[in-house]
């Protein structure tokens, strides 16, 4: 097997709500292999995004190590951490939340090269509109706002920022929650493939077991901060151990398919 | 609508700008309007108002032309006012900045810093700045900052606490982007906005503490000041009320004009707020 | 059917103000007693629109051309009394300040038809109860940030219910809300409907979830109503094209896993400068020149029928 792309191991994190602490994470481990989707499922309030915040070091962890690449990423701090992660990026949301209103999309793109120098200045505008391109959106777009795009077109450019570091692990918090159901067949068949031209792993937070179908080569369910059920997706789908993972199923409405044979009124 | 129009539906505003611009054009235009020095002698002393074709607001106790010395005064109010007001949106928005983004002991130190310096009333802190350091107009503009610069910074301490919890401050710190270049580039342009609608305030209370501290004749003496002119005017009162009277006019204009502007300011932004 | 409608919509067209865009037109829709109408569109779509026209909750700003009439209700509905809706945001709709018991009673006592022998606090209880929350008596003493999204959600539909409406809007009621609790209360729901007899809105962007608990549907795009039908009629046979791409989009659990997406390229037109002719035309796979140049025809009947000039083609 080849070496993960990141790799967890015991993660803890206690929130104080009150005189009551919540165990957001509950010995947490997770393994992610390059070029895998892993989906981290639950409802809300099951601790998958704190655990995605917590791998992007958005905050400190309780306790548990995570290793990006081989290194030790919560030992980074300052500068060394910054760096390291050109590796690891995220995807959030809500791209509406998650780009600065203020800026253009020329910017937001150009901001992570900037940072991470990986372009130099001159050839940075070329560097965007490649990065526009290959998440199919056209390169006169760079000097707009990003105010003036669909929500699609939004968690596009939001992909191309975070691929424009060429990261080994993408964390993707619900990135099509937020979209019009015509619009998130897009996002995803994107995702898709870039993942499959770079190899970037990818850590998939959804709710939606549909979409996790459609996505994801692992599993894991989480239920009040701990990790109740984990394995391949083809497994688990089709026979769920946790009461957890029931429900999740359960949930997912279902279409007829077609041709009915229903009588019209 | 961009911000810029709803401004110009604001008659408030209209009407705070015109008053605004003219005075900037009287200001800025003073040496051609009335050349020289507005403190020579010109006339013979406590000459009324319309009397006289060279001095037709009239002259004071010395023969001194009262319209140059408003016409110059008009520099100094606007200068104070609003370098005053600069320098106390500055220092007000770094510190505000760095106690929301730092938080912890550095925010603590900073917010009572800032408490200390708004228990102790404005005017007073630049009355016994000025009376230590002497009167200049760097002096005076830092004296009248140093009264004016914690508004600004606990409104944009609130702002960006808010606003650092946002999703592409997290990004931002996503990509490795640094502490200041976050705070820099994507807080503080959104914990601006509020902080101009209050700038209207800060910019009218410069101009009325610098006239007050010239009344009290601690404002530069080498320059023609509208406080300076109503302390003058005050001997006479009752033979030559015209003396405190324009320039006192002129500073409820000035004044009323900022606010304008203000509000102008305040409806282009508010509207912008509920649209998003 | 040969009551009069509850609703009855012909030919409406709304704007939210003089120099906007309009967000609805041409829509004509009839709600009956006991019915169960989805209407199923993206966001811009102008959905929520037609929810608070049939609701008769249009804001003071908006301008309706057209007829909205409540037949089956008399007159203008009350709002909250004859019709009760459910907003995605529960937090709009509650009083963050006031315990759930005593704001529920106030609905009751606001629309209490007649003496009765409980007190309003009684029947808040009994509301609670009656949407399933636990410890209805205890919980009537709580406040609303003490609860869960999904129970601030079930005290929102006590209060629609609360006025005893014989319609119930629920405008992406349940959208904001993880599919666990989601799928219990849009079950809530249609146990509710059943047994007040309520007529049902249902405002969602999710057609399977439409499917589920609607006994019609209808679907708008852009501002326009494209295709209504009975729920049977239209999954099995959809006449237009954005309708089949909807279920096309449906992530479903019986969908073989792997592969790529069915998509529909593109997005939702601005409404300020829609695309002439069909406004699905540019996102359409089956799009002809024809499309572009006219309102599309209505195949079928007003209450079951699609905006297309391929709906025929479509028709079983």
């Amino acid at each position: 097997m080849t070496a993960p792309a990141i790799e967890a191991r015991g993660l803890r994190k206690t929130f104080r709500s009150g005189s009551r602490t919540v165990a957001a994470l509950d010995d947490v481990s997770l393994t992610l292999a390059p070029g895998e989707t892993l989906a981290v499922v639950g409802a809300s309030g099951s601790g998958k995004t704190t655990l995605a915040r917590a791998l992007m070091r958005l905050f400190d962890l309780d306790g548990g190590s995570v290793s990006l690449r081989g290194r030790d990423l919560l030992a980074l701090s300052g500068a060394a951490l910054r760096a390291e992660r050109r590796h690891l990026q995220m995807v959030f949301q809500d791209p509406a939340a998650a780009l600065n209103p203020r800026a253009t999309i020329g910017r937001v793109i150009e901001d992570p090269l900037r940072v991470h120098s990986i372009v130099p200045a001159s050839r940075r505008r070329d560097a965007v509109s490649g990065l526009l391109a290959r998440v199919g959106l056209p390169a006169d777009l760079a000097d707009r706002p990003v105010h003036a795009l669909s929500g699609g077109q939004r968690q596009r450019v939001a992909i191309a920022r975070a691929m424009a570091t060429q990261p080994a692990v993408l964390v993707l918090d619900e990135p099509v929650s937020a979209l019009d159901v015509s619009v998130r067949g897009q996002i995803l068949n994107l995702l898709m493939d870039l993942q499959r031209e770079d190899g970037i792993a990818y850590l998939f937070i959804s709710h939606d077991m549909g979409v996790v179908r459609a996505v994801a080569d692992r599993v894991a369910v989480m239920a009040a901060g701990r990790i109740v059920e984990a394995g391949h997706t083809a497994t688990v789908f089709a026979s769920p151990q946790a009461a957890e993972t029931r429900a999740l199923l359960d949930a997912v409405p279902h279409l007829p398919p077609r041709p009915a044979d229903e009588v019209s009124r | 609508m961009s911000g810029l129009s709803r401004f110009r539906g604001s008659a408030d505003g209209i009407a705070g700008a015109a008053v605004l611009a003219l005075l900037a054009i009287v200001a800025i235009a003073a040496p051609v309007l009335s050349p020289g020095d507005p403190l020579n002698i010109v006339g013979a002393p406590l000459t009324r108002p319309f009397e006289a074709w060279a001095t037709p607001l009239g002259t004071d106790r010395l023969g001194r032309d009262v319209l140059a010395m408003i016409v110059h005064g008009a520099r100094t109010s606007l200068t104070v006012g609003l370098a005053a007001a600069l320098v106390a949106i500055a220092v007000g928005s770094a510190v505000g900045t760095l106690a929301g983004l730092m938080g912890g002991w550095i925010d603590e130190a900073l917010m009572r810093v800032t408490e200390a310096f708004q228990t102790v009333p404005g005017f007073l802190l630049a009355l016994a700045f000025v009376s230590t350091v002497g009167p200049s107009l760097a002096a005076i503009v830092v004296a009248i900052a140093l009264g004016a610069w914690t508004g600004p910074a606990r409104l944009v301490r609130a702002e960006v606490l808010s606003i650092r919890e946002r999703d592409f401050v997290a990004s931002a710190r996503v990509i490795g982007m640094h502490p200041l270049a976050i705070a820099w580039r994507e807080v503080l342009p959104h914990a601006l906005p509020p902080v101009v609608a209050l700038a209207s305030v800060i910019v009218a209370g410069a101009i009325l503490t610098e006239a007050a501290l010239s009344f009290l004749g601690l404002g530069d003496p080498n320059r023609a000041t509208w406080g300076g002119l109503i302390a003058e005017g005050r001997s006479v009162l009752r033979s030559a009320p015209f003396l405190s009277i324009w320039p006192g006019l002129a500073l409820v204009v000035t004044v009323l004009g900022v606010h304008l502007t203000g509000e102008g300011v305040v409806a282009a932004l508010a509207l912008r707020r509920s649209q998003a | 059917m040969s009551a009069a409608p509850l609703v009855s919509l012909r030919d409406v067209s709304v704007r939210y103000g003089p120099a906007t865009p309009r967000v609805l037109g041409h829509v004509t829709l009839d709600l009956m007693a006991g019915d169960r109408l989805a209407v199923i569109g993206e966001s811009g779509s102008g959905k929520s629109t037609l929810a608070l026209a049939l609701a008769g909750l249009l804001p003071k700003g908006a301008a309706a051309e057209g007829r909205i009439a409540w037949p089956g209700l008399g007159e203008k509905p009350l709002p909250g009394r004859d019709i009760g809706i459910v907003y995605q945001d529960p937090s709009g709709s509650l009083d963050p300040v006031m315990r759930i018991g005593d704001q529920v009673a106030e609905v009751v006592a606001a629309h209490a038809a007649g003496p009765t022998d409980r007190s309003p606090r009684e029947q808040a209880v009994e509301l609670l109860a009656r949407v399933e929350l636990p410890d209805p008596a205890n919980l009537a003493r709580s406040y609303p940030h003490q609860l869960s999204g999904g129970q601030r959600q079930r005290v929102a539909l006590a209060l629609a219910l609360a006025g005893r409406p014989r319609v119930l809007v629920a405008d992406e009621a349940t959208s904001a809300l993880d599919p666990v609790v989601q799928s219990r209360l849009v079950g809530l729901i249609g146990r509710l409907c059943d047994e007040e007899g309520l007529a049902l809105v249902f405002v969602t962007h999710d057609i399977a979830l439409a499917a589920s608990l609607a006994s019609r549907l209808a679907v708008v795009y852009a501002g326009r109503l494209v295709e209504i039908g009975p729920r049977g009629r239209v999954l099995a046979h959809p006449r237009h094209p954005y309708t089949r791409a909807l279920m096309a989009a449906h992530l479903g659990l019986d969908r073989p896993p792997g592969g790529r997406l069915a998509t529909v390229e593109g997005s939702p037109p601005d409404l300020a400068s829609p695309p002439p002719g069909c406004r699905f035309a540019p996102r359409c796979s089956l799009a002809v020149a024809g499309c572009t140049s006219g309102d599309p025809p209505w195949y079928g009947e007003p209450d079951d029928g699609a905006a297309c000039v391929f709906a025929e083609r479509l028709a079983p």
